[in-house]
């Protein structure tokens, strides 16, 4: 058993995320960071959908009843388990009535607690993601408070003796330079209406997270984006990534937590393959846009999941050699 | 195509393997365990990482450490050697699936090889002559069996479908003794070999040991390099090797070897291998396929002029075999020795230093070891420190050039058995030649009883 | 190499036989003992731990997300502690401290390939 010891609100449960459900008017919800997510997973030789305890505020405490192996990813949160302090992006095995501990983040926004087998929370169409708004999924379709008590889906350990972990995925799939996150974007259907100095704007000037985020979507400040004429659109479906543009300039980027139709104008949307990228920039942080082509868009799905396999087959590779080691 | 090999072996073998990648301009990567840091065939390596602790199960059995040194050392390819991996199909999917080549066959040609059964009745296929018995696993009832052994008629041979080697198979002189043997070898199967598979032959009482090289190329090509007689063995282990076998008919070693090269194009085999056969009454019968290069290899080299070795790396590079059967001549005779750290009266291994060496030299002598003044034998592995290889015009100058060559070698510092080869080389049977695979055994249990009748 | 584990064997033997003083020597390594209230003889305890690799990979003593590497000359490390990691691909494999100690030196280069039980430093 995993108890919670302390959380900020809005940790909760989450996996990949529920997919099929868009004409039923349920979204997509699942982690905010899908990289950090499949990766925690990997070293754990999960699933790669396993469901792990998605920690946007810290700190986060937990302590575990049971021995139970378990990876920490995503925000760079100094973390410790019992008196050992562990590494960025790393998986070991918990010992029962160790207690872990994330503190607030150097960088990056969201933390992901994954143990071995994946969080044993009922599947709800299909998915073990909450969902908030629908108040089903996760535990009780809630966050996780004080006291609260989850189970992990694997007892025994798959794990190396001193654990392992794995390297940043910026490292892996880079873009942009310097201190903003870069995302590329696919123009939306209205870009065409937005003024000429707005198509500038949207890709040349830097867009700052404003705290007005979460994960239902990312508002951001910069420029005011303007369409040549105002138009009134029907409400239509919408899907994480979307960038809206309300009246007053600003826009939205729409994220798993997103409802499932709206009516603002669309300029583009940010391409599923950086969406990841999205779920660790923080308040405060800089955007940049880039452009890119539908091709672009299924290559860069494309060097995702190439980049998973190789992680996976590494990490089965020393799972089985360190097995080797010690048998 | 490759330009570093990856040797996943030790001693005498990982420093021939390294000599033919060198001639063909390979970098070279060994692999070590920490009993053998510090190994002498290790200083002539581009590159040595030790891949773990010293029993082998941690280390040259260790399939995904070999393949994370591979990897890390930017090998393009691994070369097995005989024993450890050498037959392992899962380790040849985790090469291949590392985008990494293994040289040797297929994972699957090794599986259809590793399964008895399923080996036999791929050369029943072929027409390769098969020891008397059903292609199939035993039924479990022990009518159906009594029934089977019956036609054979006794004795017959239980095996294990998974086993090999001289393992896993049990004697039945009699009706009335095959349900407890059926019974018993069934469940040895299913602990040593993890298949409960049996199958049943017709036991042969006196039969000579003699096997076929085989070596083939990506591209259909598949030659058969002469035969070898390796009967002189000791409990399944082959203590002496020579090529050709003596006094066999050299029209049916022809039939033979053809139909093992069919045997290869069938299977779509590539690499060097080797059929061994047991040989009776003018016969031959297969028992088994060995899908990697042999211990005794050199001996086939010696009387061909073949570099077995140099051609199974170009082979695995993809290369065709330039090589006809009609360019495949064998010339005189050849003999191996196989020298082992052990004492010769009780077999016990004798690791230790060694403190000093007189090697053997000469016409036609060639000695393959690893082993050096001040080199430790590790008491992990196999005792085989040597490989001692004559040549001769024919079979009676071999015999004096070995016997020279044994009585010029010394290893001090540890116990061998130099002394017991050389008694084999003036034994009376050896000399006349085409002894059977129980000879040796009865050989040194009439020595032991005369020592102790002397004593 | 003598280790901790070592001198509580050492100890335990030493009350076991009833002796009073033990000298060990292995390698660079002595080690030496007295038991009782009587004035130790200035033996200069020295007592070295190794720490090596339980793997197979490429020396990395920063991790990419930090800034600083895990151990330098000097620090204090705990036994368990990750004082470096060995890289395969994305992939880290940690460098434990199999003892408790100060740093005296950094025997691998960073980038460096080190196979399985290699010397990464040294303890004392």
């Amino acid at each position: 058993m995993i108890e919670i010891l302390s959380t900020a609100p809005l940790s909760m449960v989450q996996d990949t995320g529920r997919v099929g459900f868009y004409r039923d008017g349920v979204g997509r919800c699942g982690a905010m960071d899908t990289i950090s997510l499949a990766l925690g997973n990997l070293l754990l030789a999960n699933d790669r959908n396993a469901a792990a305890i998605e920690v946007p505020i810290l700190p986060f405490s937990v302590r575990f009843s049971k021995d139970v192996d378990i990876a920490v990813m995503g925000a760079d949160c100094a973390t410790r388990l019992g008196d050992l302090e562990l590494p960025p992006d790393w998986a070991i095995r918990a010992q029962a009535g160790e207690v872990l501990t994330l503190s607030a983040p150097r960088s990056g926004c969201r933390a992901y607690l994954c143990v071995g087998g994946g969080i044993d929370v009922p599947e709800v169409l299909g998915s073990r993601s909450t969902q908030l708004r629908g108040e089903f999924g996760g535990l009780d379709g809630r966050m996780l408070r004080k006291g609260d008590q989850l189970s992990a889906g694997r007892g025994e350990t798959r794990l190396p003796p001193a654990g392992m972990g794995v390297g940043p995925a910026l490292a892996a799939l880079p873009l942009g330079e310097g201190g903003a996150v870069h995302v590329r974007v696919l123009p939306a259907s209205e870009y065409g209406l937005f003024t000429v100095e707005s198509h500038a704007a949207l890709w040349e000037s830097d867009w700052t997270v404003t705290p007005q985020s979460n994960r239902s979507g990312y508002r951001l400040s910069g420029s005011q984006l303007r369409m040549e004429s105002p138009v009134e659109l029907r409400s239509h479906g919408v899907v994480p990534g979307v960038i809206q543009v309300p009246a007053g300039g600003a826009p939205i980027i729409q994220l798993a937590d997103a409802a499932t139709m709206g009516g603002y104008p669309k300029i583009g949307t940010v391409i599923e393959a950086d969406l990841w990228r999205l779920g660790q920039a923080r308040p405060g942080d800089m955007l940049r846009f880039v452009q890119a082509s539908y091709d672009d868009s299924l290559l860069a799905l494309d060097q995702v999941e190439t980049y998973l396999r190789s992680v996976e087959a590494m990490a089965t590779r020393l799972r089985g050699a360190a097995a080797g080691w010690i048998r | 195509m490759f330009d570093t090999l990856l040797i996943a072996n030790r001693g005498e073998i990982a420093l021939r393997i390294q000599r033919a990648a060198k001639g063909l301009g390979l970098r070279t990567v060994c692999v070590y365990s920490q009993a053998d840091a510090g190994a002498p065939y290790l200083e002539i390596a581009d590159e040595a990482i030790c891949i773990g602790p010293a029993p082998a199960r941690n280390s040259y059995l260790n399939v995904d450490a070999i393949v994370l040194a591979a990897l890390q050392t930017g090998a393009g390819a691994i070369h097995p050697g005989y024993g450890f991996l050498s037959e392992n199909a899962e380790f040849v999917d985790t090469i291949q699936a590392a985008g990494l080549t293994f040289v040797g066959p297929s994972a699957k040609c090794i599986r259809t090889m590793g399964d008895k059964v399923a080996a036999k009745r791929a050369m029943i296929a072929a027409g390769v002559p098969c020891v008397p018995g059903p292609d199939s696993a035993l039924p479990a009832d022990i009518a159906s069996i009594k029934a089977v052994a019956d036609e054979i008629g006794y004795p017959v041979i239980l095996k294990a479908a998974g086993g090999g080697g001289g393992r896993g198979m049990r004697v039945v002189r009699s009706g009335d003794e095959l349900a407890a043997a059926a019974a018993l070898t069934r469940e040895e199967a299913q602990r040593f070999f993890n298949n409960p598979d049996i199958y049943i032959e017709k036991f042969l009482q006196n039969p000579r040991h003699v096997e076929i090289q085989v070596l083939c190329d990506a591209h259909g090509t598949a030659l058969w390099l002469g035969d070898r007689d390796c009967s002189m063995q000791r409990r399944h282990q082959k203590v002496i090797e020579e090529a050709p076998a003596p006094g066999i008919d050299r029209s049916l070693i022809t039939e033979v070897g053809e139909r093992c090269a069919n045997a290869c194009r069938q299977i779509g085999y590539v690499g060097a291998g080797t059929f061994e056969f047991l040989y009776e009454d003018g016969e031959f019968y297969f028992i088994e396929m060995n899908t990697r290069v042999q211990v005794e290899h050199p001996v086939t080299e010696m009387v061909t002029g073949i570099d077995i070795v140099t051609l199974q790396i170009q082979v695995a590079m993809g290369l065709p075999l330039t090589l006809s059967q009609s360019d495949i001549v064998t010339h005189g005779h050849s003999i191996e020795c196989r020298i082992n750290a052990e004492d010769p009266y009780s077999f016990l291994p004798s690791p230790g230093t060694v403190t000093g060496m007189v090697l053997p030299a000469g016409e036609g002598v060639r000695l393959d070891t690893h082993i050096r003044s001040g080199y430790t034998i590790p008491s992990q592995y196999d005792s085989m420190i040597a490989k001692l290889i004559v040549h001769g015009e024919d079979r009676q100058e071999a015999l004096v050039r070995m016997r020279a060559a044994l009585a010029a070698f010394e290893v001090q510092g540890i116990v061998t058995n130099i002394a017991l080869q050389a008694d084999l080389m003036r034994d009376g049977g050896f000399v006349a030649g085409g002894v059977n695979i129980h000879y040796l055994e009865h050989w040194l249990t009439a020595r032991s009883a005369q020592s102790g009748a002397a004593a | 190499m003598i280790t901790v584990d070592d001198l509580d064997r050492m100890l335990a033997l030493m009350g076991e036989h009833g002796l009073q003083m033990l000298d060990v020597r292995e390698g660079e390594t002595r080690v030496r003992i007295v038991l009782g209230r009587g004035p130790p003889e200035p033996v200069k305890m020295s007592v070295k731990t190794i720490i090596k690799t339980e793997a197979i990979g490429t020396f990395v003593p920063t991790h990419p997300r930090l800034a600083v590497p895990m151990v330098a000359v000097g620090d204090k490390v705990m036994e368990r502690e990750i004082v470096g990691f060995l890289a395969s691909g994305a992939v880290l494999m940690p460098i434990r401290a199999s003892a408790s100690g100060h740093v005296t030196s950094i025997h691998a280069r960073p980038g460096e390939l080190l196979g399985f039980g290699a010397p990464v430093l040294s303890l004392a």
